[in-house]
């Protein structure tokens, strides 16, 4: 490891924040290096110290972080000591970055192509017009469509993808010997994420910059990085190669992060995703001995009272492991099969949607939605943001006004008002929202929100043997019970929220995006709760998600949503094996659930005039044809009512492979 | 580690109510803490004692003319000197203090509770109801506010009751938009939605569940619009149009007195200090109050 | 953007409308009768009636209303009784001198305030920040007649560096003006100083902490290309805008500080008119102080859109 040069090394780092006069740490004895031309990924949930790893390697630590300890060394500069003038010189030519979020990260009041023109003024000494030559080839070189049109316009006039990509070409402007990517793709859709990693994936393969990418999605990563590193509570606790590290796990911690995210290999019944107990600590909360032993079922004594170094593990070369048992690692989880229930009957449908419409003024967010849900199934929903998926689950919770349509519950029309509806359909219907954080009103004690529920859904007088009940059915201790929603963690807070759509027995239950705003390793603990919960009240979900992966392993059926239309719905199983519309099929690529190498399909049509009358999905489908700009698609009628929009037949749709009859316009 | 040793010895609710004490003691600390926020205390506190209790501690009446010689200087038994009816200065500025803080209390509670009321409703209704209060808020807040004071208070006549009214209302527009902008992110998180599943009614929603969530901006306002009463009471009493001679209000006697500031200047500045005093010292108090609740 | 002037200017009509009707209605509340002040009390109630009829006093008051809209709109704005000249005469020169003070408290406020505000925020923290933002503070809460009168009994009565009156000699060239109108408008620029100081700061702040001035700090630009490109590209068009807000405030002001300083401006004459009950003096005062606030509004709109491609170009 020690003959290539290196191209970037972090040694011993500790990076501490002081708040309140309390020194906090959030990164301890962090060491690793990257050598030209390759890529490291840094895998970690929240509050594991991503992001205050990569402002340290570029000398841009908020006022209350501080380095105690450690050195960072790039192009021969310690970036932990380096001043703003000394950095400067380096920044653009020795060391870039891409940041999250690209809306934010483009100056709001100026063209791109003088920002991009600008990023090779700071790199390189030329003229100005080269510059702006240069910035064109830079948008090209990034697969930016028009770049003399698109260099006119103004961030806000672009997408989230064609964003990213811009930023991407600024930081490799000055061809930099290292590129820190800190979550580039996170709030971007499935798809838009995919041809974000492509493009990474070739650029690197052409600069021979050492890449750092930062990310939360230990799949996504492993795709175009050949190393990884997992950080857990501010400490590296596994690197090494990355098919080493997801094959030959050697810490329990990564093993038990692999085992919680839903997979094609998990049943929700017999083989279930399995969740890690309790919450990562919080900074300044950190556990005596090793940071994972309150969470690990291997902790001996040996684990409580110290630290394990870094040790590299048994017949490997560079995989290197912070465990005193890295070879009882794989064995970390078991996860707890549930029971299934009885079936439910063919035609018993707890809620049928009949041609639900919503505009907000001119967007059409929820086309025509018609669709049924037994008792007791899950009907999962997943399409990009703006897909109209929570609109759809809002017009039903009787939260937001349907143009038209009609509701029906249990066969019997449901008023499109809630206060129309009669209190026993208020309880039969109920909902889990998205954010932890706005769900619990943060005045009441979790006894007074679950109370207010009770007494309200149940109609029933509260009485702590009740309170303690509903608490104990989501697994939530006793002692929660007087805490305040700003005293709980995430999944707590979620925990409470599903009980309080639980405490009037509802039949039907929304559920908006549940587990997209928590951690990994909590949100397999909350499946968990919604399957057992399912069985055992024979309640029937709405499920909403944008997570392919989690959709699959949850819902009996799925529909899939794109601009407000319902492009395809059917059972799990007949969308996974196929046919299936090509959108469903460019978000399984996506989602890499199918195991195979993902590489986006391009659009056939892309600049494609979209009207009424189209394909909505026309100008971003891979086999779009002149038809799917002129006419409505019909709607195919597959088995178990199986539907989709699409002009391609059932037959043309099941090979993927036919080549489209319109030629590509490069 | 401490809340664990606690839980041994005390119920839940006892529990709870030691951790509101707690949290009302941080607070406080957090605010008397400050040396800015302490003075401001201290000189509103002052103040307002004089108002209550002037005419026990005046050094002289100060109504009763020829107690100093006109316009004389100020001397160890006259601090401030004397007006030009030889009315003693110091005396009058400490019995003007009624007049100020007679009007400005009043004047913020219908401020805040006026304001409060449209940017709640404005907020949590939204739709058409919002539009109508906020374009109607927008058209308010252009208006200059002494300006249409001044022809309100010439057209129906001043009285303590009307300078109230008058102020409490021309304050309200704007904290409306405050309160509204902190009632529309509670108003959108899910707890409210969670409600409204519940069919709770209208007014458990805005009272019981969004109010105590924007307890924090209203008491930033309340410290805010006070501070601006007493400048407009002062304003328009300063005006002449609202008290008349011989009332010891501050902004009155300096319109009185002004004329003779190349002769003895306190006569005018005793009160104007007493005044930017006054403001500076609420002023104090409402910056502090907005630091310590803006962080959680 | 068309559409957006459009919209603006539809709105001011809106707002005229609802002030004059204000002013109008206001008016009609005040004590006395036009035809008893100008018969006096002897008259015979014929008498009274003959006059009510040539005023149009007997139409209804939406009649009057629109009577009176539609004269003024024309021009024709009455005369002035206790002035005894044509109340447009009266009120134009008036706002000339107002104009001149507002002119040189403008001058003042606006570049000092901004830069203050702006130094504040890049300095965030710092002794200068906390200079700043506390004196800012301060000042914005105390009425203009109080600093005004310590102003004057400081810098004119004890210090004597400016004059006490706010009137130069009529043959005064354009500086010694100026140093007349100085301590007048300090105070003004007083209340709207910190207010605006605040504004530049918090706008500084924000897009400091924006992650697009990470993205140009990583592409190795100098702290200047940073500040003058990025920070004040994006930190100024808000600020401005909200400073020319202020107008509705500093009219307000100056009616005050004209007060104080005996000043023959708009201010002074509106006092005056409210006081004496001149109503066609009042109410072209106050229709013209509501006209000027508007057309600040609307400048401090299509300041923001035209600085802001957001705006400018949409979406």
């Amino acid at each position: 490891m020690t003959h290539a040069p290196v191209a970037i090394s972090v040694e011993n780092l500790a990076v501490a924040y002081v708040r309140k006069g309390r020194i906090l740490p959030v990164l301890q004895d962090i060491s690793f290096s990257v050598r030209p031309g390759e890529a490291l990924a840094i895998v970690g949930e929240s509050g594991c110290g991503k992001s205050t790893l990569a402002a340290s390697i570029l000398g841009v630590l908020p006022g209350n972080a501080q380095i105690t300890y450690g050195t960072i060394r790039v192009a021969g500069l310690d970036t932990t000591t380096a001043g703003f003038e000394e950095l400067r010189a380096v920044r653009g030519t020795k060391i870039a970055m891409v940041s999250q979020e690209p809306g934010g990260a483009l100056n709001p009041s100026m063209t791109i192509g003088k920002q991009v023109a600008e990023a090779v003024l700071a790199t390189r000494g030329c003229s100005a017009t080269e510059a702006r030559a240069r910035a064109l080839e830079l948008l090209t070189r990034v697969a930016i469509r028009e770049p003399q049109n698109v260099a006119r316009r103004y961030p806000h006039q672009l997408s989230g993808g064609q964003q990213q990509r811009v930023l991407i070409a600024m930081a490799v402007a000055g061809d930099p010997s290292v590129l820190v990517l800190d979550e580039p793709t996170t709030g971007l859709d499935a798809t838009v994420e995919a041809e974000v990693v492509e493009l990474i994936g070739r650029l690197r393969r052409e600069t021979g910059a050492a890449i750092i990418f930062i990310s939360h999605n230990l799949r996504l990563v492993s795709r175009v990085c050949e190393r990884m590193a997992i950080f857990y509570a501010g400490r590296l606790i596994e690197i090494g190669p990355s098919a080493e590290v997801i094959a030959n796990t050697a810490h329990p911690y990564t093993n038990a992060l692999l085992s919680c995210l839903p997979s094609p290999s998990h049943d929700k019944f017999a083989n279930p995703v399995a969740p890690i107990q309790g919450e990562v600590p919080r900074p300044g909360e950190l556990p005596p001995g090793c940071v994972f032993s309150p969470r690990c079922r291997f902790a001996t004594d040996a684990c409580t009272s110290a630290q394990p170094s870094l040790e590299a593990v048994e017949g490997t070369a560079d995989h290197r492991a912070a465990c005193y048992y890295p070879e009882k690692a794989e064995g970390s989880v078991t996860s707890i099969p549930i029971e299934r229930g009885p079936a439910s009957a063919d035609d018993d449908y707890v809620l049928e949607l009949e041609h639900i419409s919503k505009r907000f003024r001119n967007l059409v967010v929820c086309d025509d939605i018609s669709f049924k849900i037994k008792r007791g199934e899950t009907l999962g929903l997943v399409g990009e943001s703006g897909s109209g998926k929570s609109t759809l689950a809002r017009c039903i919770a009787g939260l937001t006004l349907p143009d038209s349509g009609i509701i029906r519950l249990n066969g019997k029309d449901l008023s499109l008002r809630i206060e129309r509806r009669s209190m026993a359909s208020v309880r039969a219907v109920q909902m889990v929202f998205q954010s932890p954080e706005n769900t619990l009103n943060p005045s009441f004690s979790v006894r007074a929100i679950l109370g207010r529920a009770i007494s309200r859904l149940a109609q029933k007088a509260v009485s702590p043997d009740r309170l303690e009940k509903l608490a104990e059915n989501v697994r939530l201790p006793q002692v929660f019970l007087d805490r305040r929603p700003r005293q709980l963690s995430g999944g707590q807070k979620q925990r409470v929220a599903i009980a309080r759509a639980f405490a009037g027995q509802p039949e039907l239950v929304l559920c908006d995006e549940p587990v997209s705003a928590l951690d990994t390793s909590v949100q397999a603990g909350i499946l968990y709760l919604l399957t057992r919960l399912q069985n055992e009240e024979r309640v029937s979900y709405l499920f909403i998600s944008h997570d392919l992966g989690v959709v699959r392993y949850l819902a009996d059926r799925i529909g899939v949503m794109y601009l407000g239309q319902m492009l395809e719905i059917g059972t799990s199983a007949d969308i996974f094996a196929g046919p299936r519309h090509p959108y469903a099929d460019a978000l399984l690529r996506a989602s890499s659930l199918d195991g195979g190498e993902t590489s986006p399909l391009p659009a056939a049509m892309p600049d494609a005039q979209v009207t009424e009358q189209s394909c909505r999905f026309a100008a971003r489908c891979p086999r779009a044809m002149a038809t799917c700009i002129s006419a409505p698609p019909p709607v195919r009628e597959g088995e178990n009512g199986h539907q989709i929009r699409c002009h391609l037949t059932l037959e043309q749709l099941c090979h993927p492979g036919t080549p489209t009859p319109v030629s590509i316009e490069a | 580690m401490q809340e664990n040793t606690m839980s041994l010895t005390q119920t839940p609710a006892e529990k709870l109510r030691a951790e509101r004490r707690q949290q009302r003691a941080f607070l406080l600390r957090q605010l008397f803490g400050n040396p800015g926020f302490l003075l401001g205390a201290v000189i509103i506190l002052f103040w307002c004692l004089v108002a209550i209790g002037w005419h026990l501690i005046v050094p002289y009446d100060p109504f009763a003319t020829g107690i100093t010689m006109p316009l004389g200087a100020p001397s160890l038994e006259h601090w401030m000197g004397g007006d030009d009816l030889g009315r003693d200065v110091w005396s009058r500025v400490l019995a003007g203090t009624a007049d100020v803080l007679s009007i400005a209390p009043l004047a913020t509670v219908i401020t805040i509770s006026v304001g409060t009321l449209i940017g709640v409703c404005a907020a949590y209704f939204g739709g058409a109801i919002d539009n109508l209060l906020m374009r109607s808020v927008d058209i308010l807040l252009v208006f200059p506010p002494i300006i249409i004071a001044l022809m309100i208070i010439s057209a129906i006549g001043a009285s303590q009751v009307t300078m109230i009214i008058i102020i409490g209302f021309f304050g309200a527009p704007a904290v409306s938009r405050t309160i509204r902008a902190a009632a529309m992110r509670e108003a959108n998180r899910d707890y409210v939605a969670a409600a409204v599943m519940r069919r709770e009614n209208n007014g458990y929603i805005l009272l019981r569940e969004i109010l105590p969530n924007i307890e924090g901006p209203v008491a930033v306002e309340t410290t805010i619009r006070f501070g601006y009463a007493i400048f407009a009471a002062a304003s328009l009493s300063f005006l002449g149009v609202s008290l008349q001679p011989p009332a010891a209000d501050w902004g009155l006697t300096i319109t009185v007195q002004r004329i003779y500031i190349q002769v003895q200047p306190w006569s005018t500045l005793g009160p104007a200090l007493a005044l930017a005093s006054l403001v500076v010292a609420v002023n104090l108090v409402a910056d502090r109050l907005r630091k310590v609740l803006a962080t959680p | 953007m068309l559409r957006f002037l459009l919209q603006r200017l539809a709105l001011i009509a809106l707002m005229l409308l609802v002030l004059s009707g204000l002013v109008f209605f206001l008016v009609q509340l005040l004590p006395g009768d036009l035809a008893t002040n100008i018969l006096g009390s002897q008259a015979t109630p014929e008498q009274y009636a003959a006059m009510r009829a040539k005023l149009g006093l007997d139409q209804p008051v939406w009649v009057r209303y629109f009577t009176w809209l539609g004269d003024f709109l024309r021009g024709e704005w009455g005369h002035s009784v206790s002035a005894d000249q044509p109340v447009r005469d009266l009120v134009l020169t008036r706002f000339g001198n107002t104009l001149r003070l507002a002119g040189v408290a403008l001058a003042i406020l606006i570049p000092s305030a901004i830069v203050a505000g702006v130094l504040a925020g890049l300095n965030e923290g710092k002794w200068i920040d906390k200079i700043i933002s506390v004196g800012g503070a301060t000042l914005t809460v105390i009425p203009e007649f109080v600093s005004g009168i310590i102003l004057m009994i400081v810098f004119a009565v004890w210090l004597r560096w400016f004059p006490i009156s706010a009137t130069a000699p009529s043959d005064a060239d354009f500086w010694t003006t100026v140093r007349h109108l100085i301590l007048p408008s300090l105070p003004v620029v007083f209340v709207s100083f910190g207010y605006i100081a605040k504004m530049a700061r918090s706008g500084t702040i924000e897009v400091l902490e924006a992650p697009y001035i990470r993205t140009a700090t990583f592409k190795g630009l100098t702290r200047r290309q940073i500040v003058l490109r990025h920070v004040l590209r994006n930190a100024l068009p808000p600020t401005i805008s909200l400073s020319l807000l202020q107008a509705s405030f500093i009219m307000g002001g100056l009616v005050v500080v004209e007060q104080l300083f005996t000043y023959p401006g708009l201010g002074k004459l509106l006092l005056d008119a409210s006081t004496s009950h001149d109503v066609p003096t009042l109410e072209a005062a106050v229709l013209l102080a509501g006209i000027i606030v508007m057309v600040m509004t609307l400048l401090a709109d299509l300041t923001l859109a035209l600085l802001d491609p957001r705006v400018r170009v949409g979406g």
